[in-house]
């Protein structure tokens, strides 16, 4: 029992829940430029960064369909997005990066508004309208400048939930 | 460059393939992806709570910093319209009351005869891509799916999903959001240009705000194309000999028509509305109000406010006009709202 606790099957989905709910209820009603910021992104992403594409896709996934869950856009956009999300962060993790601050807010940004482009663009494909537009731009903006501001506690949090009872140094 | 591990890559394929299967299922409608969205709803109410009351001093400050100037303004600008409206008010009060009195002598569904339930917003848009808001009343307050939802002035959506003891609403602004609409025009010259008296007042639910209150009702259920020999659309309709005695307050005989009806969308966040299927050669103007339509198996009541006509374009070679609809609600700022416990086939059918 006591064991679970380190486990990120336990971990992750527990963090998805809470980002989410925070996300949802306090962070969506911060407005600049008519966009708001996107903490569940942010979650995706940095799993990634940090765990690797292994774990960057499974946090991806549970983070996107949690976001799902508590959302009514079409179910199984956000866990198809992010999922992808993380795996493709995750494929840029090296050493380099490891120990560069400003390049893992680079990696971020630059994630944080891909993630928000594609899901429109899937969105789209998938048959919702008006989700394409020009206010994706400062939508994507936002989110990705928040995120980046964000990454270096994100990653704490991060390592705690998707790296739980990991020795290996990150 | 090296190929991914075998692993790696099947973990990948497993989750987009069951992110597919989810999104498969869920653009057939599935009743168990939407009680899984209703459980969770359920589920994390509690914790939604704590959080709204945490964040909600900070809120508040963040937006009294950030918002005050416009505030002030806001504030100064509502006061001089509700000073100028409520002599208009009154006047619409009684039209309206009319109104219902006629539809209920008609048998026809009537916002007043509506049970409403009274319900706080609490919380508002949950992401950039979702146009919809939680209220703290649900399935056991007798909301059902559907439902349409209204705050003062008019029309702010419709239910999306029921909770025992929350509901999501989905906003008018949201671009899957379409209600079926009809314009309160002005009546029409012979040459097919509006007349230039202006309305005064968006008619409040119900209200039908009319010239003259000589004519058999102008909401006869659902729209109906004039019979032969009938005037055309937007041109003046005569009082019929049997019917209620000229009123002695006008000395026109003109009676609004509402016949032009359309489809209106939403857009997305703070955007206006736009309107589908409306025929180029429509007698509109800017400013005139729209309201749902209430036509047959409708999922909305006749009559409740959504807007005024904020745009018209009339498009080269193209059969519509671009209308646009400025809606009267702010969906912005919600906090209190009502659902109408309304069931449109019910209501037709007389039950």
């Amino acid at each position: 029992m006591l064991a679970a606790l380190y486990s990120p099957w336990l971990r992750v989905p527990v963090l998805a829940i809470v980002v989410v709910t925070l996300q949802t209820v306090v962070i969506s009603q911060i407005q600049i430029a008519g966009a708001c910021p996107d903490l569940v992104v942010l979650v995706a992403v940095v799993a990634g960064l940090v765990g690797g594409p292994q774990r960057g896709t499974a946090a991806g996934f549970v983070t996107g369909f949690t976001y799902d869950l508590a959302l009514t856009t079409p179910f199984g956009l956000w866990a198809l997005v992010l999922c992808v999300a993380g795996f493709l962060v995750g494929l840029s993790r090296n050493e380099a990066i490891r120990d560069n601050r400003w390049l893992q807010m680079g990696i971020v940004f630059l994630g944080s508004a891909a993630v928000i482009v594609a899901y429109a663009t899937v969105a789209t494909v998938f048959g919702s309208e008006g989700v394409f537009t020009l206010h994706l731009v400062p939508t994507a903006l936002v989110v990705a400048v928040v995120n980046a501001a964000l990454t270096v506690p994100a990653m704490r949090v991060a390592r705690f939930a998707v790296l739980a009872g990991d020795r290996r140094p990150v | 460059m090296a190929s991914l591990p075998v692993g790696r890559r099947r973990l990948l394929i497993l989750f987009v393939i069951t992110a597919l299967v989810l999104l498969t299922f869920d653009q057939r409608g599935n009743r168990v992806l939407d009680g899984a969205r209703t459980s969770f709803l359920t589920v994390t109410a509690p914790l939604r709570a704590v959080s709204r009351l945490a964040a909600e001093p900070i809120g508040n400050a963040w937006k009294g910093l950030t918002n005050y100037d416009d505030l002030k303004r806001q504030n100064d600008e509502l006061r001089d319209e509700v000073e100028a409206q409520d002599g208009a008010a009154i006047a619409a009060e009684a039209v309206m009351y009319e109104n219902q009195q006629l539809k209920s002598s008609a048998g026809l569904p009537t916002l007043t005869g509506i049970t409403r339930v009274k319900a706080e917003v609490v919380s508002g848009e949950p992401s950039n891509f979702d146009q919809t808001i939680t209220i703290n009343q649900g399935s056991r307050k007798g909301i059902k799916v559907g439902m349409p939802v209204i705050a003062g002035g008019g029309l702010v959506g419709r239910v999306e999903e029921a909770a025992p003891r929350q509901s999501v609403v989905r906003l008018l602004t949201d671009p899957e959001s379409t209600v079926g609409v009809r314009f309160a025009s002005r009546p029409c010259t012979a040459a097919g240009s509006p007349t230039t008296a202006p309305p005064t007042t968006a008619p409040t639910a119900g209200a039908t705000t009319a010239t003259t209150t000589t004519t058999a009702p102008t909401s006869t259920g659902a729209p109906t194309l004039p019979a032969a020999g009938e005037p055309v659309k937007g041109a003046p309709v005569q009082a019929p000999a049997t019917t209620v005695p000229p009123s002695t307050t006008t000395t026109t005989a003109v009676t609004r028509v509402d016949t032009e009806l359309g489809r209106v969308r939403g857009r997305g966040r703070g955007n206006p509305l736009e309107v589908d299927q409306v025929d180029a050669e429509a007698c509109l103007s800017l400013g005139d109000a729209v309201v749902t339509a209430g036509v047959t198996e409708s999922l909305f009541p006749r009559d409740i406010p959504i807007g005024r006509v904020s745009t018209l374009e009339r498009r080269p070679g193209s059969l519509d006009l671009l209308v646009r609809v400025k809606p009267v609600v702010d969906l912005q700022k919600l906090s209190i709202v009502q659902v109408l416990l309304y069931d449109g086939d019910a209501a037709f059918a007389g039950k």
